[in-house]
């Protein structure tokens, strides 16, 4: 087990990370997301032992690590940069940690072909990092930090340099690699599909703290901060007034008089200024009115935008206000791509189950 | 050199480098033929006669072994020197990187009268070491000291832009692999200098081959003992023997051309390396 507890550091006046503290369970992969600047670079290297933090500590399995260099933590370290010494071959690339550990020659040769099996690259032993490609060399850098069996993997932003189809590609590899070694891993990166693909848990940090940390399906679907529900996938949000409160769930007014109901049960007072929010996925378009048991709102198609398996709308309602909505293009009827046109006078409809509601701060 | 005409076809023109070539014949490729022209005049014999003398052979000998001791010491101190500024972090680093290069802002013959000053009979430190019978002026480690001291910035200027360029990263994922500082210097930082580290050596080479103001005060130009090759020229020349002092300047020439035509080509090589 491997965590971090009252985390701060400071570059000049910049306080970088803000008394974060996290603990990542045995054998998951926890994905660090955030924008640039949201300090989880820092909180990777600190966790190599890269820098060290002014306040805090960095515990495995209970002990005190934080003073600790990175030679002491036996962890991998993967790099944006791959960082392959360009002077040595593949193969000597990926046993270096085994040499400098005294290892003997057959044994370094063994567990480098296995690992450059598992990577995918047995027949390039013998190149240069010269000779290779970005995605080649990022597996090359995730084979040598496995070579000697680290206690904990840590990537940094490891497919930030590559193009997006090698990005794509190699995530589920690396995945399958990770989990075919079953090592603790700490991920960093912006990229939120390649945080959802991938993890087990993350932890969304805003400005050097950590807003939420959960599955991503929880993360996704139930946000506890604005940040984190606007910063993952899209979301159309609406101020609105609590208006009744049951067991099963309860209402809301929105803004413009329309009323939403949302089944769950919730903390919440008659009268309670609330942030309704729902998905652009999570809406249908219909030319019917919506159901007792459904959510609904009526506008105009303003925009209208064909993007191959999904179509993208733009909804004008009557207080002025745009809605994003997204349409899988699931029909293809009568030979029109696109099922609404523009100025059509449509119902958006949702279920009552969906809508993220949080207390207005 | 192929320009366009007025008309806007290409026309071959040699007009630019023969006017580069008229203006740098009197001044750099005349007199060096000069040199040439000298030494062989009176026929191949008569200019290896003159090359046999002992004090010649001598002086040829002295500068090599020279510039060998030269680069050899200036690879490991300038090297470390390198690694010291670019990638360590200390109060001063700037400054200290100032001073280092100044050699190449003082002009030779001051480098020598400086030494002369601390090391000398009479020098700062010198005089402490006079009666205990040390005296590394006017000897073979003093034109050693001298040449040091005016052909290190050579070797910290080709190898710290190297080390510079070098990401931090790759000495970073050395040691979250394992390795200590000193094994990552060698597996890593090391082989990636070892260019930087070639030119420096040849350039300091040449240069110490070279070398004059600070020699002729440090050595005292005495004959089969401290007199460099340059320093030789300039005496057998200032006696009237220009046979001597002309097949002497011409070797000199030809070693230095050769050299000088080697860091060229090395450079190119690890230029088009790189851009692959």
């Amino acid at each position: 087990m491997i965590g971090i507890e009252g985390i701060s550091k400071r570059f000049g006046d910049n306080e970088v990370v803000k008394d974060m503290s996290l603990t990542v369970k045995d054998g998951e992969l926890l994905v660090l997301l955030g924008a640039s600047g949201s300090g989880k670079s820092t909180v990777l290297r600190m966790v190599a032992g890269l820098i060290f933090p002014d306040e805090g500590r960095v515990l495995l399995d209970g002990v005190d690590i934080t003073r600790s260099s990175p030679r002491e933590r036996n962890f991998g370290y993967v790099f944006q940069n791959y960082s392959i010494f360009p002077s040595m071959t593949v193969a000597e690339n990926v046993e270096f940690g085994l040499k400098i550990r005294k290892k003997p020659p057959e044994e370094r040769k063994r567990q480098r072909q296995r690992l450059l099996e598992m990577v995918g690259l047995e027949e390039l032993g013998e190149r240069y990092a010269s000779q290779l490609s970005g995605g080649q060399l990022q597996r090359v850098a995730l084979a040598r930090s496995l070579a000697y069996n680290p206690r904990v993997l840590l990537l940094d932003e490891p497919f930030g340099a590559l193009d997006a189809k090698t990005r794509i590609q190699l995530r589920q590899a690396v995945r399958n690699v990770i989990r075919q070694v079953n090592v603790t891993t700490i991920m960093v990166t912006h990229d939120q599909d390649e945080a959802f693909e991938m993890a087990d848990r993350i932890a969304i940090l805003n400005e050097g703290r950590i807003d939420q940390l959960g599955r991503p399906s929880d993360i996704y679907y139930h946000p506890i901060t604005y940040f984190t529900a606007d910063f993952v996938g899209e979301i159309n949000f609406f101020a609105g007034t609590v208006t009744r409160v049951e067991r099963e769930g309860c209402e809301i007014e929105l803004a413009g008089g329309i009323r939403v109901f949302r089944r769950g049960a919730y903390p919440f007072a008659p009268g309670m200024p609330v942030r309704y929010g729902i998905r652009p996925e999570q809406m249908t378009i219909s030319l019917l009115e919506p159901k007792s048991h459904e959510n609904g709102i009526s506008g105009i198609i303003e925009k209208n935008l064909f993007l191959g398996d999904i179509t993208r709308y733009a909804i004008r309602l009557s207080d002025a206000r745009l809605l994003d909505v997204r349409i899988l293009n699931y029909l293809f009827m009568d030979g029109m791509a696109m099922p609404y046109d523009l100025n059509e006078e449509v119902w958006l409809i949702w279920s009552q189950g969906s809508g993220i509601i949080l207390a207005d701060a | 050199m192929k320009s366009n005409g007025m008309a806007g076809q290409k026309v071959t023109s040699f007009l630019p480098a023969g006017f580069l070539l008229v203006v740098m014949l009197p001044l750099m490729i005349l007199p060096l033929a000069a040199v040439f022209i000298y030494a062989l005049q009176e026929g191949p014999k008569t200019f290896m006669a003159a090359l046999a003398t002992r004090d010649a052979l001598f002086a040829l000998r002295f500068s090599v072994i020279i510039a060998f001791a030269t680069a050899a010491v200036n690879v490991v101190l300038g090297t470390y020197a390198a690694y010291v500024l670019s990638k360590t972090r200390f109060p001063g680093r700037e400054q200290l990187g100032i001073i280092l290069n100044l050699p190449v802002a003082i002009p030779n013959v001051v480098v020598g009268t400086s030494l002369l000053l601390l090391w000398g009979p009479i020098g700062i430190l010198g005089k402490f070491l006079e009666p205990l019978g040390i005296q590394p002026m006017f000897t073979a480690f003093g034109v050693l000291l001298a040449h040091i001291f005016v052909t290190f910035p050579y070797m910290v200027g080709a190898v710290k832009p190297v080390l510079d360029d070098l990401p931090v990263t790759y000495e970073e994922a050395a040691y979250t692999i394992g390795a200590s500082r000193r094994q990552t210097f060698y597996h890593v930082v090391f082989p990636a200098l070892r260019g930087g580290i070639i030119t420096g050596a040849l350039l300091t080479f040449a240069h110490s081959l070279g070398e004059f103001g600070a020699t002729v005060m440090v050595s005292g130009n005495l004959r089969l003992q401290t007199q460099t090759a340059p320093l030789y020229i300039f005496s057998q020349f200032e006696g009237g023997n220009i046979a001597a002092a002309n097949s002497v300047a011409a070797i000199l020439a030809v070693i230095s051309f050769f050299l000088f035509s080697l860091i060229l080509y090395w450079n190119r090589k690890r230029e088009s390396k790189k851009a692959r």
